[in-house]
């Protein structure tokens, strides 16, 4: 030790200069090692996403689920990337995708533009419309459905988990579990609460909690009415509208770390347990599912 | 100056009386034209709305219009109260109605009370439905949710969010208010106000794509409708109603928007909004309705 000490005082410059060199280029490789563009692999649709962990389901997003589901039904290569890094997200929502070097931001233009790109997804899923006699009454039907769910439903399922307090401490606490450090975890709650919140409430436009179950109410017997006795909306095969609907009410139906009134409601409506279940297992092997319960 | 404070100083008595005298009538003057109570009649639905000059349709909102639609067409006897003082408004938004000593709050829970409140409404509203029609009750309702939670949004983007269309619309719903300065700073409260609802219904879409979205829905709604005459078949429904109010928001207002265009393009849903007027409202009561 004192030799080395010894050493040390009498090449002082030397061994300064030497540490220092190391310690900034080593630095410097650090960060350039975290900036290593990750390579994208072409042709395969990039869906982004909040990172997880030991989810109820895919994601605690219903329309970062939409997207998943039709891609997923539809066999197109995709992954999930929850590193934040998937790309430029100037409108700050999920999700959005990277497909090559094009980015499409917007659920609802997202499963357009999939449509234009792979053009066999309309046909897959047009099969079944028309089936009741009239072509254009039940694309109409698809049409105000999906906008009906994405606009109006969704909102509604939305007000439990992020308005109750009770309810956001348990779902939105589940949802960021992916974010290991407890303190971290915190700050994001509270920024997404103070985002969010005023947005939710004015969606529903200021209604109080009483005309929300009773809205919740009416839309579940309209869906439950809507489907009927039917495998899906409109027969045998999946449409856009089943894609909107099941992704809005596995929400509701996985999402069990909080018994909302709106989950007793929907396990009271045993066509649309059923069809949650029957969609689920129709889109998604049960390996499958799993793992995307893990991302 | 110190002359006068010399004989205030004089007169304390006297000044301070006046000073009390004047500060009571002023007093006097401001709740005694608040407490002017209009007298509201038993058994009247009072609509409260916005007051307008010279309007384009009976109200500029299509939330109003549903309401109003549905008390002329059910035959509830109703008034518009554009005072501003109909009652309390917690919620800050338009409609909300006062019936005897109610108040009921929100379109969609007004058209709820008044199919509970007036027992014949039900029936009317559901007479191409028909009891037993399990899936046209579901597409009644959810049609009813989409247009009024998505579409009636588009119909109004333009108006308020486009710097163009603003210009020319909005000052034709604040015809009503007399001063022109004040109607100035309504005009730039109101937009900053309807920009920050747009911007949180609509969410971050960029005008081509709320284009685009328009398009589509009315390719839809034009689909559903096919070459019936209302939604269901031959009577008016609640879908209808919803849909009625958001296409005349963009069809009577003589402005050419980009939803304007693409709904002139639609006869069949030109023919429907004319219809459903006529089946709805005389001409005259139309015409006093714009006043």
């Amino acid at each position: 030790m004192k030799k080395l000490i010894e050493i040390v005082k009498r090449n002082k410059i030397i061994v300064f200069s030497t540490i220092s060199i190391f310690t900034i280029a080593g630095l410097i490789l650090k960060s350039i090692s975290t900036n290593i563009k990750k390579i994208y692999e072409k042709d395969v649709v990039y869906v982004a996403d909040f990172q997880g962990k030991n989810k109820e389901l895919p994601t605690y997003s219903p329309f970062v689920l939409k997207v998943i589901s039709i891609l997923e039904y539809c066999n197109i290569r995709y992954e999930i990337d929850t590193t934040g890094k998937l790309g430029p997200n100037p409108r700050g929502t999920f999700p959005f995708i990277r497909y090559n070097d094009e980015f499409v931001y917007d659920s609802y233009f997202i499963l357009e533009w999939i449509s234009k790109q792979f053009k066999y997804v309309n046909e897959i899923m047009h099969q079944s419309i028309g089936c009741g006699g009239n072509i254009e009454r039940d694309q109409a039907i698809d049409h105000i459905t999906k906008r009906f769910i994405d606009e109006g439903f969704q909102y509604i399922v939305a007000y439990y988990r992020w308005v109750i307090p009770e309810y956001n401490e348990k779902i939105i606490g589940k949802a960021l579990e992916g974010f290991e450090n407890p303190i971290y975890r915190s700050i994001v709650h509270f920024v997404m609460n103070f985002n969010l919140i005023k947005k939710y409430k004015s969606h529903t436009g200021n209604l109080n909690f009483e005309e929300v179950l009773s809205l919740t109410q009416s839309d579940l017997d309209s869906l439950s009415k809507l489907l009927g006795s039917k495998k899906f909306i409109f027969g045998d095969h999946l449409s856009m509208a089943d894609i909107s609907m099941f992704a809005c009410l596995a929400q509701i139906y996985y999402v069990e770390v909080a018994d909302t009134q709106a989950r007793s409601m929907l396990l009271k409506k045993q066509n649309l347990v059923e069809y949650v279940q029957n969609v689920k297992s129709t889109i998604f092997s049960d390996a499958r599912w799993e793992l995307l319960k893990q991302h | 100056m110190e002359k006068i404070i010399e004989s205030v100083k004089d007169n304390k008595l006297i000044v301070t009386g006046a000073t009390v005298a004047v500060t009571a009538g002023i007093l006097y003057k401001t709740f005694s034209s608040k407490n002017d109570k209009q007298i509201y009649e038993k058994d009247v639905v009072y609509v409260a709305d916005f007051q307008g000059k010279n309007k384009d349709l009976p109200s500029y909102s299509p939330f109003v219009l549903k309401v109003i639609s549905i008390l002329e067409y059910c035959n509830i006897r109703y008034e518009i109260d554009t005072t501003g003082k109909l009652g309390p408004n917690p919620r800050g938004t338009l409609p909300f109605i006062r019936y005897n000593d109610e108040f009921v709050y929100d379109s969609y829970f007004i058209l709820e009370w008044i199919s509970k409140q007036f027992k014949h409404v039900n029936e009317k509203m559901y007479q191409s439905i028909g009891s037993h029609n399990q899936r046209d009750q579901a597409i009644d309702h959810i049609t009813k949710r989409f247009i009024d939670e998505g579409f009636s949004y588009l119909g109004t983007y333009y108006r308020w969010v486009v710097p163009e269309y603003n210009e020319k619309i909005i000052p034709r719903l604040l015809a009503g208010i007399e001063n022109p300065i004040f109607r100035s700073f309504i005009h730039m409260v109101a937009n900053s106000n309807a920009i920050k609802k747009y911007k949180s219904h609509i969410g971050n879409l960029n005008i081509d794509e709320v284009n685009l979205v328009c398009q589509s829905d009315l390719d839809s709604l034009s689909k559903l409708l096919g070459s019936k005459k209302f939604i269901f078949g031959d009577h008016l429904s609640m879908a209808d109603i919803s849909l009625f109010s958001s296409l005349a928001q963009v069809y009577y207002v003589p402005v050419d928007t980009p939803i304007r265009l693409m709904l002139l393009e639609k006869q069949n849903l030109v023919n429907y909004v004319e219809n459903v007027k006529s089946t709805i409202f005389s001409d005259a009561r139309w015409e006093l309705l714009k006043q």
